[in-house]
């Protein structure tokens, strides 16, 4: 460890930390383009500029290593002044036409203008012209005019997504972002380089022009479409005469599950969330009579998606009223790779065996063979190749097809309008919130099971404490922001 | 003032084939040279104090020894040659290249004996398509007759690349991005000294000249080198000179001598009869330095560096009376323009600017908070790139402007009337 001085502030460092990371870990605002933790130094914007006390010139921070001593200064005139003048030729070949970029309200090169900038124009020749809608593939369109050639794109491209899509072209202020002719942007995870670029030159064909994103909502959540749990935040909004909407997921940072990404499928699986089905409404007694007084022998069929709560409540109910559980895991062998999509789907199918509940297809087929009734939990198995007479009941978040006897399906919550947790394909437990309120909300499932039967524990809290924590050894409490590991099913 | 070391055999016919290049001396450094420890050899280059001769002006030693003892797991080091050459004013490796290309080659043996470098790679500016002609003619030869590839000299291989025409590749990491098949960026300044590296592996770039200049010394010995020039420039670079000249060309000539005495003995004067006004004393990258001053210049690093200029590569642009200052300026400033490599913000955006304030100018449009754009460009240019393309090119801006300024307001004021 080493002691270094950040605008007078101590501060101990590992020797040779970088220090661009070690300002942003001590929350110490550092202006940036083309720095990125996951990308690493290219040191090509030199908008990081810091003054180093016995450095003849400024220096960029993303390529400074602290040694013992290391004296910086972040905001002195100086180098405000040398940032400002770097910021005003950044601008000086931009279109700035903000009105209408959808990266407007989240952009650095607006924030640093408003932080350090704020120089009248003393532009007053022409501008270079490049193309404003180039369509690069993956949902992913670039404006030439706006991009301050960071390289983060290409950077992704070339190191992370290794598909190598994109590359720079051209030299001086020629320079921009290209692809290779009929070779469009076209990987399982092109709509990361939409994040990462800092400006609005990489907007999303499926968000831009529907929602400025100072009308956003954020709320933490867990993508649901396969098991790794990759960590992302939800924008949703309520705009007039219409319900709240979710219009678009981001990655959020967990360095233990998805670094700083998300494969495009799980990105683009909120339209799903927005499409409710039709209103089923429940009748608590005759769930009641159905599934409770009979001695007759009943099968239920959950999602593996559902949250460990979810799950838990039609574990004890099923328990109590002798009907056999099942959760059958959605597997996909062909969108599983060696980074981030699982082949598993199903979102919690990890939970299956802290809450004993099985997973055996065979044994699932056999037992629905002889079944009076089959409950289906959102499962997109439909039991049509099931041969058997029994009465089936649906309960279900979406439409699906071929609904049938439509007296016999409950609509419920799908996991945006509901708190919950995940177990993920590494046993990381992790919570995601509750993000659309919408007025005429469907009943969670938990709320109808408790109208059911209204022994069963009524709360998350109480579910938790009575419940959950025994099965999988730690309480609700104790589950980090960013996730907690369980140990195994045996020493839960 | 003339010497004969690097250009010895320059006005010899057909030098630049092996049977002719032989009979005058080519390849005789190798024998005694060879059995030295490689230490040793570089002893005699550090001793020698040569001095890079592509435009910086580094101890050439130092940076062998530096690519010497770079750590490698596989042993591997290289030599890559930087024929480039793509600066205005400059053509002098060129000469070299056509005229006794041999003699680069004898020096890519000794040099690759002394780093411990078996592969060397010579990087030629693309647009001489017909110096490489000649040198791909020269490396068959010296193949063919035992000088390298499976040879008693060491097994040295040599390959000629031809660059694809952009100047930023003269610049020694942008030169091995471009030679590893990667856009031609400079590389950010490693964190301390150490050598270049190509494919990861230890790599010494040097300029044609510098290599030419190794069998001479490695031959005579450090003392016949030193015995030319000044104590800290030592030995001979070949000054070319361009521009409004009666003999333009390139001339071999030891360190130290006055500039003005070169401009018209050898040069043979200012064309035309007229005036000097000022002279770009080594490569469009070096700060002009007005007729005024020249009387007191001498063709040394110290000494340009005292006139705020640089020796740069030796080549001089000579510019009589009637140049117009502003035009020459916008002149080097679209080539910057068009050059910078784009990668960092104030080089890509700043020579833009610059270039298209300067047309204002010719325009006769520009005011005086254009002047001052020039000088805030150029101020934000210098010292805050990865590489000295911008702050060249902000050395350029201040030089006129130093220089020159009254030309720049003279135009201002042209347009206020
Ligand atoms: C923009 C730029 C262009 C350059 N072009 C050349 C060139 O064409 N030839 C050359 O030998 N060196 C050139 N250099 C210098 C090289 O980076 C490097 O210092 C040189 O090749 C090292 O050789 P030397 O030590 O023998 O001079 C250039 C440098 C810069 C910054
Ligand atoms: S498009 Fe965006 S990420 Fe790519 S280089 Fe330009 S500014 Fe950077
Ligand atoms: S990898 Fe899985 S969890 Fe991550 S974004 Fe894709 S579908 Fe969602
Ligand atoms: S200073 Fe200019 S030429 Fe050098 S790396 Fe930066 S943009 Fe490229
Ligand atoms: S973040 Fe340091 S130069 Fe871009």
């Amino acid at each position: 460890m080493v002691n270094i001085s950040v605008d007078n502030q101590k501060i101990e460092v590992e020797e040779n930390a970088l220090l661009i990371k070690v300002l942003q870990d001590n929350d110490v605002e550092i202006s940036h383009f083309c720095y990125h933790e996951a990308l690493g130094v290219d040191g090509n914007c030199r908008m990081c500029m810091v003054e180093i006390e016995g450095a003849k010139r400024p220096q960029i921070a993303c390529n400074t290593l602290c040694k013992e001593g290391l004296k910086v200064h972040t905001k002195s005139p100086n180098i405000l002044k040398v940032k400002q003048e770097i910021l005003e030729l950044e601008l000086i070949n931009h279109p700035v036409d903000c009105p209408v970029c959808d990266q407007a309200g989240e952009c650095s090169l607006q924030n640093y203008y408003m932080d350090f900038g704020l120089y009248g124009s003393r532009h007053s020749v022409e501008k270079t012209k490049k193309a404003k809608h180039v369509d690069l593939g993956s949902n992913v369109m670039l404006d030439q005019e706006r991009c301050v050639l960071c390289a983060r794109c290409t950077r992704f491209t070339q190191n992370i997504s290794k598909s190598n899509e994109l590359f720079i072209i051209g030299r001086g202020d020629q320079a921009r972002v290209s692809s290779a002719p009929n070779k469009p942007l076209n990987n399982p995870y092109a709509m990361n380089v939409i994040d990462l670029c800092p400006v609005g030159a990489l907007t999303s064909k499926d968000f831009r022009f529907q929602q400025r994103v100072w009308f956003l909502d954020s709320v933490e959540s867990i993508c649901h479409g396969c098991s790794k749990g990759c960590n992302i935040t939800i924008d949703h909004n309520t705009t007039k005469f219409d319900n709240d909407r979710i219009h678009r997921y981001r990655p959020r940072r967990n360095m233990a599950i998805n670094s700083y990404f998300m494969c495009d499928e799980g990105r683009l699986s909120f339209h799903k969330e927005n499409k409710k089905s039709r209103h089923f409404p429940f009748n608590a007694s005759t769930l009641r009579t159905l599934m409770c007084t009979d001695e007759s022998k009943k099968v239920m069929l959950a999602n593996a998606s559902l949250s460990v709560e979810n799950l838990s409540i039609l574990k004890l109910f099923c328990d109590k009223y002798s009907i056999e559980l099942f959760s059958l895991p959605i597997v996909d062998e062909t969108f599983g790779d060696d980074w981030l999509r699982n082949s598993v789907r199903s979102a919690n199918a990890s939970a299956l065996e802290f809450l004993e509940i099985s997973s055996s297809y065979e044994a699932f087929l056999k037992a629905a063979q002889t079944s009076k009734l089959l409950i289906n939990i959102n499962h997109p198995l439909l039991f049509e190749n099931i041969e058997s007479h029994a009465k089936i009941m649906h309960f279900t978040t979406h439409d699906f097809e071929d609904m049938g006897d439509m007296r016999n399906i409950v609509s419920f919550a799908s996991y945006s309008h509901e708190n919950g947790t995940l177990i993920n394909s590494d046993n990381i437990i992790q919570k995601f919130s509750k993000s659309l309120h919408n007025i005429h909300s469907e009943n969670t499932l938990h709320h109808i099971f408790t109208q059911i039967d209204n022994t069963l524990y009524k709360t998350q809290e109480t579910l938790w404490s009575g419940y959950i924590s025994k099965q999988l050894g730690l309480g609700f409490s104790d589950i980090q922001k960013m996730g907690t590991k369980l140990k195994g099913v045996n020493n839960a | 003032m003339l010497v004969k070391i690097v250009s010895k055999k320059f006005d010899i016919p057909n030098a630049h084939t092996i049977d002719v290049a032989l009979e005058h001396g080519a390849y005789s450094a190798l024998e005694d040279s060879l059995v030295k420890e490689p230490k040793e050899l570089r002893d005699i280059i550090i001793e020698s104090n040569l001095r890079g001769k592509g435009g910086g002006g580094a101890a050439a030693g130092n940076k062998w020894n530096l690519a010497a003892n770079q750590p490698t797991e596989s042993g591997t080091r290289y030599l890559i040659v930087n024929a480039d050459e793509s600066e205005p004013g400059t053509f002098k490796d060129r000469q070299i290249l056509a005229k006794d290309p041999h003699l680069l080659i004898e020096g890519i043996i000794l040099t690759c004996h002394a780093i411990g470098a078996k592969s060397s790679y010579i990087y030629v500016r693309g647009e001489y398509e017909e110096f490489i002609t000649i040198l791909e003619g020269a490396v068959d030869e010296a193949y063919a007759k035992g000088f390298l590839g499976n040879s008693k000299y060491g097994n040295i291989d040599v390959v000629v690349h031809r660059g694809a025409g952009a100047y930023i590749c003269g610049e020694k990491s942008a030169l091995i991005e471009s030679l590893e098949g990667n856009r031609g960026h400079p590389r950010l300044k490693p964190h301390q000294p150490e050598s270049e590296f190509y494919f990861g592996e230890p790599a010494l770039v040097n300029n044609v000249e510098t290599i030419a200049s190794v069998p001479f010394i490695l031959e005579n010995g450090a003392d016949a080198y030193k015995a030319h020039g000044t104590e800290k420039s030592p030995g001979t670079l070949l000054f070319a000179m361009s521009g409004h000249i009666n003999n333009p060309g390139v001339y071999e000539c030891s360190f130290g001598h006055s500039m003005l005495d070169f401009i018209e003995q050898t040069g043979g004067g200012i064309k035309n009869g007229k005036k000097l006004k000022a002279v770009i004393p080594g490569g469009a990258s070096t700060p002009i330095i007005p007729a005024h001053l020249i009387k007191d210049v001498m063709m040394d690093y110290e000494s340009l560096r005292s006139f705020d200029s640089a020796l740069g590569t030796g080549g001089m642009i000579i510019m009589d009376e009637d140049t117009d200052m502003v035009k020459a300026l916008k002149n080097l400033l679209h080539f910057y323009h068009h050059e910078s490599c784009g990668q960092c913000t104030p080089c890509r955006e700043g020579t833009s600017w610059a270039d298209r304030v300067m047309q204002k100018f010719v325009d006769k449009r520009a005011t005086y908070e254009d002047l001052e754009i020039l000088r805030s460009v150029s101020r934000t240019m210098n010292g805050k790139t990865i590489c000295v393309f911008a702050p060249a090119c902000s050395d350029v801006i201040d030089g006129f402007l130093r220089h020159f300024e009254d030309e720049f307001i003279a135009c201002i004021q042209e347009e206020a009337c």
